[in-house]
């Protein structure tokens, strides 16, 4: 809320000056995100009297003015259509920065104006920053003094604190009086708070009844004979500082009055309205508001009604047809207390964001009620000769104050520091809380009604806190020993898989939870199997992703543009539902290799990049399984004869990969490149790693190697051979490896080429023995697979 | 004989001494010491000698060879090692190599040296699930079924019966704060725990808002722990995270999860606290937000009341993350830019 400083400091006596008070308020109260000054731009501008005014002799739209402020006259050229002789002008004089929305500020200079010299400028509203009127210069009341400020005259010789109270201060402080309250205590000023105002003394009874237990109080008084008519300058200046535009007196008192106490009031005409009963909604009860919208409530809402009809949605706004007007001659005027829950969800409901509700919805003191009342009352006789006829004051439940025990040195201990009992209490009895010593520890705080807030002891202890000064606490290490932490192994297992495909040549992305139903459905998954937001940030992120695939692809396509070979790795959580309890989380490693360079395929990047991996993390009985059945496992869709799972021999799968398939492909705009993607289950991967690593002794007999090429049948796979070796070979067999890999594109004839390494433990290989074993082998080859070997 | 050798040696060593080339060298060992050499001679008539010359010219003999074989042998060896400077000759500057290797996300290393830091402090790593019941992300740490987060405009609902109806919907988590009480059901004070995390809020994207991101959570309880041993751990953590000194202040501030509740400044990373524009010249940064734990928090918990206290802290990562590496857009995190990344 923003707050007039000269207000404040009328209501709390302070002598700080602005920038002081704002930093007393950051220190230790709310944090104050702005002061403004009101007479930027105004500080060379005067009240002046037009003396004369003649046609300027070379211009038919100018006159030449003379004006009178004060210490001189000065000789004006003025274009303005509305300037007449007698009237009160502002004058922005020679060296006056005015105001600029683009330049900043627009300085006056002495000029002359098609031969004649213009001393100045009478100004419009738009001119001097303080309205959008351009239709003329801005005329001042007759009585307006002369070479005075215009600043000061208009009451904008101020500065507004922007405070942001924090919710549980509402109660006090979206008030001129709680803040001004807040600050005295701050000083340590004694200057007298504002106590308890008596109702004024009425011998008429007004019709009041509450039959709803979500009204605690309601003051109405019948206020006859007023005359409504415009604010004096002084009202209509304050409210305009914390933000609110003036209408006519009753209206203005009201917003004044709640600006000064926090406590909303609302005016009804009395000429529509003589009795007044709050209760809940009907079902479908219809409303019509001042700003003419139309409601159609339910039993949750609050209604005042003036027996039958609804004439306000309560704390919310009132109804249009209860409003005064400008002939209105008898009001009564309301200052209730409503459920704060109920006014909130009733305000949240229609989307109504009344300064009323704001404060309603925060819970108000019914206390301050009366003392609203009170004080409208009296300035509603002052300014329009009103008189009250009728009063009536329903509360059922009075709230008195409560008391808290509250310990020193428990406030002590929370807070780390030594206050003594002496100074707790002074700083409590500042903030209007009673003290009673009980013993050396224990002190029995009463606290006020408006501070609905303070609850606890840690209320009471951060009360203490705060006004003592968080900065005169002296950090302190912890004083229970330093224990070894428990090791978080996900945590850790999770950062050596990142470092593995960074030293890989893998550049690690983040991206949203959130996927679209076309991104699911583009690589083949069921929309309906994921989860849905109620309440998506937008139609594309409605759904919570179960793989990190799409995502991926779109980053890959994103970085399409600027790289001719994108890597990229995500290492984050896909969400499984489960019927009737919190989704499965589980975190997996996606990567996607796109390349514009088609020689060779990815896949084996990639799938080099995962062995590569397995092999770090020690996993060893691994294998790449080509038969899948995508829909039995909920994977994506991939290309059907470039995919693989990655197994363990004892099935458990480890994640999969593949390039993906034409739908995919056309949907993401990878247009001729082939990408290809993996995803591995990091749970899975941990509960697979061979914590156990016995070491081996060294070979001490040599080995032996030969190469076996052969011609191999279109859908032998390597896997096949080297099976058929290793079974064959037995343990003389340390290591199969391809080195060839060949397809001639004219006949279509594949062929293979491996590496076989033999040796023994015990004893040194003779030629023979190998030569024995590799017979055996091509034997085997032949008559198990389709391959014939090159002799 | 004497003088022969004496001289003999003096030739040599100034023809060492005139050697270019590991030619002349080779020429000159040859010369002095080869088969055909006259020192050579010297030698072998040593036999032909008397036992007095013998016993005066042998030893000076087999030294004078010893010293000029030493000579060459020195020569030989720094001819060796001069080398063809125009031959040998690389540009330096040219490129090194590449070796393929790609980078970590900033967030990533932002997020190791957090947990790095802590760990040393004996701070355990906790977890929770971002999808999280309504009951541990409001209930469970006192924030009443009227709190404004709830609101669909703040919070990403997967699930919520009527507005009203207490902890039977489903959310993506709005803080970190719901693991505090997973955790503390399942353990005893005192404990120091951190929970880094992705958390959700439902608000419109620009620079510095994204509806995604992540939160770093700290709490700390035992039967003592007070506002000074927050102030103290804060203190190290963050001089220790920007490595240089770093003072902390608290402001008061309003959580419903803690009592007292703090705003949490740092002093300016740029300009030390005395004022720039990174700091909006008031020296202080805000960081994020903490409190001493709320006893309701502690009660819902299973925690007796009133036994434990601690404090609970949190902080952004990406608001640290832009701070250290001065990173202006918010949105670049998830991105997925490469050339974003490639930069840390």
């Amino acid at each position: 809320m923003k707050y007039s400083y000269n207000w404040l400091k009328e209501l709390s006596g302070t002598k700080k000056n602005v920038d002081k008070v704002a930093e007393l308020f950051m220190t230790h109260s709310f944090e104050v995100e702005g002061v403004e000054d009101l007479s930027e731009g105004l500080q060379n501008v005067v009240i002046g009297e037009v003396m004369t005014k003649e046609k300027h002799p070379d211009a038919d739209r100018l006159n030449v003015a003379t004006v009178n402020i004060g210490s001189e006259e000065l000789q004006i050229v003025c274009g303005a259509p509305n300037l007449e002789v007698g009237q009160k002008v502002p004058v922005a004089l020679v060296g006056a920065k005015l105001p600029h929305p683009e330049k900043g500020y627009f300085e006056i200079k002495k000029s002359e104006i098609r031969g004649v010299e213009s001393n100045g400028m009478i100004c419009a509203e738009d001119e001097l920053g303080i309205g959008a009127d351009h239709d003329g210069i801005m005329v001042l009341d007759g009585d307006a003094p002369v070479g005075e400020s215009f600043a000061s005259y208009m009451g904008l010789d101020d500065q507004i604190l922007d405070i942001d109270i924090l919710p549980n201060r509402g109660h006090d402080c979206l008030s001129y009086d709680g803040v001004a309250n807040e600050l005295r205590a701050l000083e340590d000023n004694t200057m007298k708070r504002s106590l308890l105002v008596p109702l004024p003394d009425v011998n008429g009874d007004l019709d009041v009844s509450i039959n709803t237990p979500k009204c605690n109080r309601y003051i109405g008084a019948k206020i006859d004979n007023i005359e409504i008519k415009e604010s004096p300058n002084w009202l209509k200046a304050r409210l305009q500082a914390s933000g609110i535009s003036p209408k006519n007196n009753i209206v203005d008192i009201t917003n004044y009055i709640m600006l000064k106490t926090g406590q909303p009031l609302h005016a009804f005409s009395a000429d529509v309205v003589d009795k007044i009963e709050v209760r809940q909604a009907n079902d479908k009860e219809k409303i019509t508001l001042l700003d003419d919208v139309e409601l159609e409530l339910d039993a949750d809402d609050i209604v005042i009604t003036d027996g039958e009809n609804s004439i306000a949605l309560a704390g919310v706004m009132g109804g249009k047809n209860s409003a005064i007007s400008d002939e209105t001659k008898n009001i009564i005027l309301e200052s209730a207390s409503f459920d704060a829950t109920s006014i909130r969800f009733t305000q949240r409901k229609y989307n109504l964001q009344t300064d009323a509700a704001y404060r309603f919805e925060r819970n108000l003191d019914p206390n301050l009620s009366q003392v609203a009342i009170a004080e409208a009352i009296e300035l509603i006789k002052e300014l329009t000769n009103g008189e009250v006829t009728a009063l009536n004051d329903v509360y059922p439940k009075p709230l008195k104050p409560w008391t808290i025990k509250s310990s020193m040195a428990k406030v002590n201990k929370l807070l780390g520091i030594e206050i003594s009992q002496e100074q707790q209490q002074n700083i409590l009895e500042r903030l209007g809380m009673q003290v009673e010593i009980i013993d050396e520890d224990i002190m029995e705080v009463t606290v006020p009604t408006v501070r609905l807030d303070i609850k606890t002891q840690e209320d009471i202890t951060e009360e203490i806190g705060r006004m003592y000064g968080y900065d005169k606490i002296t950090p302190k290490p912890l004083e229970s020993a330093v224990q070894t932490p428990t090791r978080n192994e996900e945590r850790f297992f999770e950062r050596t898989l990142k470092d593995v495909f960074v030293y890989g040549g893998f550049d690690e992305v983040r991206s949203y939870s959130f996927v679209s139903v076309d991104d699911v459905q583009s690589i083949g998954l069921d929309d309906e199997n994921h989860i849905t937001l109620l309440n998506p940030a937008n139609p594309n992120q409605a759904l919570m992703r179960r793989t990190l695939m799409s995502h991926l692809l779109q980053h890959a396509k994103k970085n399409m543009s600027y790289f001719d070979h994108v890597q990229i790795f995500e290492i984050g959580r896909i969400y499984d539902p489960i019927d009737n309890a919190l989704p499965d989380e589980k975190l997996v490693l996606g990567a996607a290799i796109l390349s514009k360079d088609q020689r060779g395929s990815q896949f084996f990047e990639l799938k080099g990049m995962l062995e590569t991996l397995l092999d770090r993390i020690n996993i060893g009985q691994y294998y790449f399984d080509s038969e899948f059945d995508a829909n039995v496992q909920h994977l994506p869709n991939l290309h059907p004869s470039r995919r693989a799972l990655i197994k363990m021999e004892d099935g458990t799968i480890l994640g999969w990969m593949g390039e993906i398939d034409k739908k995919a492909n056309k949907y993401f705009g990878f247009k001729k490149n082939r990408v290809v993607y993996c995803e591995l289950d990091i749970s899975t991967m941990m509960q697979k790693v061979e914590s156990e690593n016995f070491f081996e002794p060294l070979a001490k007999f040599p080995f032996i190697s030969r190469d076996l090429s052969m011609i191999v049948g279109d859908r032998v796979r390597v896997g096949d051979v080297e099976r058929v070796i290793y079974a064959t070979g037995g343990e003389l067999i340390k290591d199969v490896d391809l080195f060839d890999l060949y397809k001639n594109e004219e006949t279509g004839e594949r062929s293979m080429a491996f590496h076989i390494i033999f040796g023994a433990k015990d004893k040194t290989l003779k030629a023979k023995n190998v030569d024995d074993k590799i017979a055996i082998i091509i034997e085997a080859l032949e008559n198990e697979i389709d391959v014939e070997i090159r002799k | 004989m004497k003088d022969k050798i004496q001289q003999i040696k003096e030739d040599a060593v100034s023809k060492i001494e005139a050697s270019k080339t590991i030619e002349d060298i080779e020429n000159v060992r040859i010369a002095y010491l080869g088969k055909k050499s006259a020192f050579n001679e010297i030698l072998k008539g040593l036999k032909d000698l008397s036992p007095e010359e013998k016993k005066e010219i042998g030893p000076l003999a087999n030294q004078t060879k010893k010293e000029l074989q030493h000579l060459i042998d020195d020569k030989k060896m720094a001819l060796e090692s001069v080398i063809d400077e125009k031959k040998e000759w690389i540009d330096v500057t040219a490129p090194g190599t590449k070796h393929a290797h790609g980078h970590l996300h900033p967030l990533s290393i932002v997020q190791r040296d957090i947990e790095n830091i802590f760990n040393s402090m004996g701070f355990e790593i906790a977890d929770g699930p971002d999808i999280e019941s309504e009951s541990y992300n409001f209930d469970a740490i006192n924030m009443p079924d009227d709190h404004p987060g709830r609101d669909m405009q703040d919070t990403f609902w997967i699930s919520r019966e009527d507005g009203r109806k207490k902890g039977t919907g489903t959310v993506m988590r709005t803080q970190t704060s719901g693991v505090q009480v997973r955790y503390m059901e399942k353990h005893k004070p005192p404990f120091r725990i951190i929970v880094p995390g992705r958390v959700f809020r439902n608000e419109a994207t620009d620079a510095s808002h994204e509806h995604t991101f992540h939160q770093f959570e700290a709490l700390v309880v035992g039967d003592d722990v007070s506002v000074a041993n927050f102030l103290y751990i804060a203190e190290t953590f963050f001089s220790e995270f920007f490595g240089q000194e770093i003072k902390a202040r608290l402001r008061p501030s309003y959580f419903p999860f803690v009592e007292p509740g703090f705003e949490f400044d740092i002093s300016c990373t740029n300009c030390g606290g005395k004022g720039c524009s990174t700091c909006s010249q008031t020296g202080w940064i805000e960081v994020g937000g903490a409190g001493m734990v709320h006893q309701n928090v502690f009660e819902a918990a299973g925690y007796e009341k009133d036994k434990y206290q601690g404090f609970a802290w949190g902080f952004g990562l990406e608001r640290l993350a832009m701070m250290k590496y001065k990173i202006n857009d918010i949105r670049l995190f998830h991105s997925g830019d490469v050339r974003f990344t490639r930069q840390f």
